[in-house]
C-alpha cells in the first residue's frame, strides 16, 4: 500500500478535525436554539389558547352554526416575495397556524380553516403532535372549566423548521469564515514543520552518486535516527566499495605479475639461442599460467562465496567425516611426510559440508606448507555446549604476533613466506566460509614453536 | 653495463634477467628491499629496476631513502600498480621512469638505454671514440668503418669502457660488469678478453694503468 505524503495527510487530517469540531459546535448550538425556539412557540400556543378561552363567550343557543374565522387567501409558494406574502387580507402563514374551540360535549364552536385536515375533537388537555400524510402539527389543547369549552391551538411544523433552517444557515457562515483562516494557518505550520524534511530529501536527491560522505544537515529530533541510519549505511557502502576497489587493484596486481612473466618468457623463446633456453622459458610460462589459473580459480571461489546464501545446502555430519574428507583431498605423498595426531570425538555438526571440508583442507595444507617434514600436525575437536571448537596445530615457525591480525585479508601473504607458493587468498576463502557459518576463526602462535588455528562454529543443537 | 633488478616474483625475474642478458646487460637480482638497499650501498650499477610491491614493503620508501642519501643511480619502476597516484608518487620521490606490467622487454630495454644515455649525457646510443663507434642499441661495434665481431664478454668490456671513455675503469668494475655476482672470477680471464679485444681493435686504444685498471683513450681530447 502506498502511503500518503506527510503533508497531504497532515493537511487533510487536521482540516477534517477542525471541520468536525466546528460542525459539532454549530450543530449543538443549532439544537439549543431549536429547543429554545420550541419552548417559545409552545408557550405561545398555550398563551393564545388561554387568551382565546378567556375572551371567547359561548353563544346561548344550544345548536348554533360554528363560527368560521376567515384566513388570508395568500398561498405559500415557498418564495419570500413580500407582495405575495401579505396584504389587506392577512398573511400567507395563516394557513399554518390556527385554533379550534369546542364545547364540552364536543360541539365545534369556532375554528380557523384547517378543520377538514385535523381531527382535534377528542384531544386531552396538553401538548400533542399529530401527523397527517403531508404535514406534522404541534397542538396545545386547553379546557376552560369556568366556560366549559376546549380551546385547541396548533401550528404547522414547517413554520418552526423554516425559522430553524434560517438559523442553521446563519450558523454555517461563521463556520466557513472561521475554517478558512484556520486552514491557512494549518498550511503554514505544516510548511514550517516539514521544511527540514524537504531539505533533507533535497540534500539526498542532490547528492552525487559517488559522494559517500556522511550527511551533516541539521534535522529535527524525529529525523535524527533516519540520518544516523543513512550515515551508517553510507559508511558501510564506503567501506565496502573501498574494500572492493582495493580488492580489484590487488587482483589486477596479482594477475599482472604472472602475466608479465609469461610475456617476458615468450619474448625470450622468440629470441632463444638454444633449444635448452626455449625449454626453460616454456617451463617458466607453464608455471606462470598455473599460478594464474590457481589465482583466477581462487578469486572465482571467493566471489561465489560472497554471493552465497547463508544456509544453502546445510546438512548434519560427523566432524570426523569432515576431517577425513579434508585429509583425503590433500596430495597423498605430502600427507605421508607428516605425523598426524587426530583427536576428534563423535560430534555432529550442521554445516555446508563441501565448504567446511575445503576450509579444513586449506588450513591443513597451510600447516603442511609451513612446517618441517616429519613434524606433527594435530587436529582436535571439542564440543562446548555453546559451540564446537576445531583446532589445527602445527610445529612450524609460526608468525609474528602483529601479523596474525592481518591474516585472512585478501592477498595478504607473510613476507618471509614469499618463497612458498600461494596466492594469498586461501585464508580469505577459509575465513569467509567460517563467517558464512556464523563462526569465528583465530590464529595463535604456540610455544615453543608452532602455530594454531582455532575455528569456533556455533552449536546447532 | 650492470643493472640491479628488484623483483620478488622469481619466474618473472628469471625471464627479465635472461632477456636483458641477451640484450647485453648483466643483471643482479634483489628479491626484497633490504637486499636491494645493501646491494646499492656496496656495489655500483648503471641503473636499477624496481618493482614496487615487495614482501618487506613498498619500494617508493626505498627510492626516497636512496635519493635522500645522495644515490644517483637511475631508477626505472616496473610494477603492476597502474594508478596515476602511485605513478606520480614514485616519480616525485625520485624514480626516473615508470613501466607498467605487463610489458615488452624491448620497451623496458629502450627505456633503460634512455636513462643510461641521460646519465652519461649522450644524445644517442652511439658512443664515438675516434675511429671506434659503439652502438649500444644495436649492440654493434665498428672500427675504421668496419663491423667488428665480438664475443659477448668482449662486447660487455668494450661497452663498459666506452661508457666511461677517458676514465679509468677498475678491474673489479669490469669484472662485475662482465660476470656479475655469480660469474666465475678467474683472475686472468679478464686479461685474456682484453687481449683479444686489443687484437680486434687497435692495441693502443685500450691502455692498462698498472694497479688501477683500464682506460679507453678519449680521442676527442
Amino acid at each position: 500500500m502506498k502511503l500518503w505524503s506527510l503533508r497531504r495527510s497532515l493537511v487533510i487530517g487536521i482540516n477534517l478535525a477542525v471541520i468536525a469540531v466546528l460542525a459539532i459546535t454549530a450543530w449543538t448550538s443549532y439544537r439549543d436554539i431549536l429547543h429554545e425556539l420550541d419552548e417559545v412557540f409552545d408557550a405561545q400556543l398555550a398563551q393564545t389558547a388561554k387568551s382565546l378561552a378567556t375572551f371567547y363567550t359561548p353563544s346561548p343557543e344550544t345548536h348554533s352554526v360554528p363560527k368560521r374565522i376567515p384566513i388570508s387567501n395568500y398561498d405559500d409558494t415557498g418564495e419570500d416575495e413580500p407582495a405575495n406574502e401579505r396584504g389587506p387580507s392577512g398573511h400567507k402563514y395563516e394557513s399554518k397556524i390556527g385554533y379550534h374551540i369546542y364545547s364540552n360535549n364536543g360541539e365545534l364552536l369556532a375554528f380557523t380553516n384547517q378543520l377538514q385536515i385535523l381531527p382535534l375533537k377528542n384531544l386531552d388537555a396538553g401538548y400533542h403532535t399529530l401527523a397527517n400524510d403531508a404535514q406534522t402539527w404541534f397542538i396545545y389543547s386547553y379546557f376552560s372549566e369556568s366556560k366549559g369549552i376546549w380551546v385547541r391551538t396548533f401550528q404547522r411544523q414547517d413554520v418552526r423548521s423554516e425559522l430553524s433552517s434560517y438559523l442553521a444557515s446563519e450558523q454555517l457562515y461563521p463556520l466557513l469564515l472561521m475554517w478558512v483562516p484556520i486552514s491557512l494557518i494549518i498550511l503554514f505550520i505544516i510548511y514550517l514543520v516539514l521544511k527540514p524534511v524537504n531539505r533533507f530529501a533535497l540534500d539526498l536527491r542532490a547528492r552525487a552518486l559517488n559522494n559517500l560522505s556522511p550527511i551533516e544537515s541539521d534535522l529535527p529530533k524525529e529525523l535524527i535516527p533516519i540520518k544516523q541510519a543513512i550515515n551508517k549505511l553510507l559508511h558501510q557502502i564506503k567501506m565496502f566499495s573501498e574494500r572492493e576497489k582495493r580488492f580489484i587493484a590487488d587482483a589486477s596486481h596479482e594477475l599482472r605479475t604472472p602475466l608479465s612473466a609469461i610475456q617476458v618468457h615468450a619474448e625470450n623463446i622468440i629470441y632463444a639461442e638454444s633449444l635448452e633456453d626455449s625449454k626453460q622459458s616454456g617451463k617458466a610460462i607453464f608455471h606462470a599460467v598455473e599460478r594464474m589459473s590457481h589465482l583466477v580459480n581462487q578469486l572465482l571461489r571467493l566471489n561465489r562465496l560472497d554471493s552465497l546464501d547463508n544456509s544453502a545446502d546445510f546438512d548434519e555430519i560427523e566432524i570426523k567425516t569432515l576431517v577425513s574428507l579434508a585429509i583425503d583431498s590433500l596430495p597423498i605423498n605430502q600427507v605421508e611426510d607428516y605425523q598426524w595426531q587426530i583427536d576428534v570425538p563423535t560430534i555432529k555438526i550442521t554445516c555446508n559440508n563441501a565448504l567446511i571440508v575445503s576450509a579444513l583442507t586449506n588450513l591443513l595444507s597451510n600447516a603442511m606448507k609451513f612446517s618441517p617434514a616429519d613434524s606433527t600436525i594435530q587436529i582436535e575437536a571439542v564440543d562446548t555446549s555453546a559451540s564446537i571448537i576445531i583446532k589445527i596445530r602445527d610445529q612450524g615457525s609460526g608468525v609474528p604476533a602483529e601479523i596474525t591480525e592481518q591474516m585472512g585479508e585478501r592477498f595478504y601473504r607473510f613476507r618471509e613466506h614469499t618463497n612458498i607458493a600461494g596466492s594469498g587468498l586461501g585464508l580469505s576463502i577459509t575465513s569467509k566460509i567460517i563467517q558464512l557459518h556464523h563462526g569465528k576463526i583465530s590464529f595463535n602462535n604456540i610455544q615453543p614453536s608452532g602455530f594454531e588455528v582455532q575455528i569456533e562454529l556455533p552449536n546447532s543443537d | 653495463m650492470r643493472l640491479l633488478l628488484l623483483e620478488d616474483d622469481k619466474t618473472l625475474a628469471e625471464g627479465i634477467i635472461k632477456g636483458l642478458n641477451r640484450m647485453g646487460y648483466v643483471v643482479e637480482l634483489a628479491m626484497n628491499l633490504s637486499q636491494a638497499e645493501s646491494a646499492l650501498k656496496t656495489d655500483q650499477f648503471e641503473l636499477a629496476i624496481f618493482d614496487l610491491g615487495l614482501p618487506d614493503g613498498n619500494a617508493v620508501s626505498l627510492i626516497k631513502k636512496l635519493r635522500k642519501a645522495g644515490q644517483q643511480v637511475p631508477i626505472v619502476v616496473l610494477t603492476a600498480w597502474d594508478d596515476i597516484d602511485t605513478k606520480v608518487l614514485a616519480l616525485n620521490e625520485g624514480a626516473n621512469d615508470y613501466v607498467v606490467k605487463p610489458f615488452e622487454l624491448r620497451e623496458l630495454e629502450a627505456r633503460i638505454r634512455v636513462q643510461v644515455r641521460k646519465a652519461n649525457q649522450q644524445l644517442n646510443d652511439v658512443i664515438i671514440c675516434g675511429e671506434l663507434s659503439v652502438d649500444i642499441a644495436s649492440q654493434q661495434c665498428r672500427f675504421r668503418n668496419k663491423v667488428i665481431n665480438l664475443t659477448r664478454l668482449e662486447w660487455l668490456l668494450v661497452k663498459q669502457l666506452a661508457l666511461h671513455m677517458g676514465r679509468i675503469v677498475s678491474k673489479e668494475q669490469l669484472e662485475s660488469a662482465c660476470y656479475g655476482w655469480n660469474g666465475d672470477n678467474e683472475s686472468n680471464s679478464l686479461e685474456v678478453h682484453i687481449h683479444h679485444l686489443r687484437k680486434k681493435l687497435d692495441p693502443s686504444l685500450i691502455t692498462t694503468i698498472r694497479g688501477l685498471g683500464y682506460r679507453l683513450k678519449d680521442e676527442s681530447l
